[in-house]
């Protein structure tokens, strides 16, 4: 994900928008969150929402720039994001491409398909590292 | 032309009972889930449709508060690559 995010960064923005935990303690625990020790209650207000994201991204190394989703769940709610899923906005603000939702839609591979598209079309021509 | 719906959650008479005590779910609790994102999934932006504009908050670099906003519309002219998820 990473070196997506290095390879591509120039000629798309990219972003790792946080929104409501998809398996809190007090929702619906998982049995591969409990193996790995990874046990929260659904964060009520920003601060501890912000305390996760922060988690995330030290835990799992995460270099892209990352948003926090309100405690309305706007943005969630806006693109049907939870548990996790995947888009690609062209200049215009269009979709250009979206994943499916949830962790088995969840299609890097795809993803990047899209990205390397749009990394065309804006035009910059650098070298791939691949 | 009208996008298929796309959901990777099974219908849930299709699953065992082994199947529901491993995801830790009744089966009324695996039907809601799903009903549920299903009615959010019908909701979400279709291809070449504008994405919904918002603004939020930027986390810092060490994932702090920023006291910075983001709005989506500011991007305009550059293709964004967007990923949504939660630590758990």
């Amino acid at each position: 994900m990473n070196k997506i995010y290095e390879t591509y960064k120039d000629r798309i923005e990219f972003y790792l928008i946080n929104i409501r935990e998809a398996h809190p303690s007090d929702g619906w625990q998982v049995r591969s969150n409990l193996d790995d020790h990874v046990e929260f209650l659904e964060p009520q207000n920003e601060d501890a929402r912000a305390e996760l994201a922060k988690f995330c991204q030290l835990n799992l190394g995460f270099t892209m720039p990352m948003l926090l989703d309100n405690m309305d769940n706007e943005v969630d709610v806006k693109y049907a994001a939870l548990p996790e899923r995947l888009y690609v906005l062209d200049p215009n603000g269009k979709v250009f491409f979206r994943g499916i939702m949830g962790s088995r839609g969840f299609d890097v591979d795809t993803w990047l398909q899209a990205i390397k598209v749009q990394a065309n079309i804006s035009g910059v021509q650098t070298a791939e590292k691949d | 032309m009208t996008e298929e719906l796309l959901i990777t959650y099974p219908p849930p008479e299709t699953l065992s009972e082994a199947n529901l005590k491993q995801m830790m779910l009744t089966r009324e609790a695996y039907t809601g889930m799903r009903e549920e994102r299903i009615a959010r999934e019908r909701h979400a932006p279709k291809l070449g449709a504008t994405a919904p504009n918002f603004r939020i908050e930027r986390l810092g670099a060490d994932g702090t508060h920023s006291g910075q906003y983001f709005q989506l519309s500011e991007t305009r002219g550059r293709p964004v690559a967007l990923l949504f998820g939660s630590y758990t």
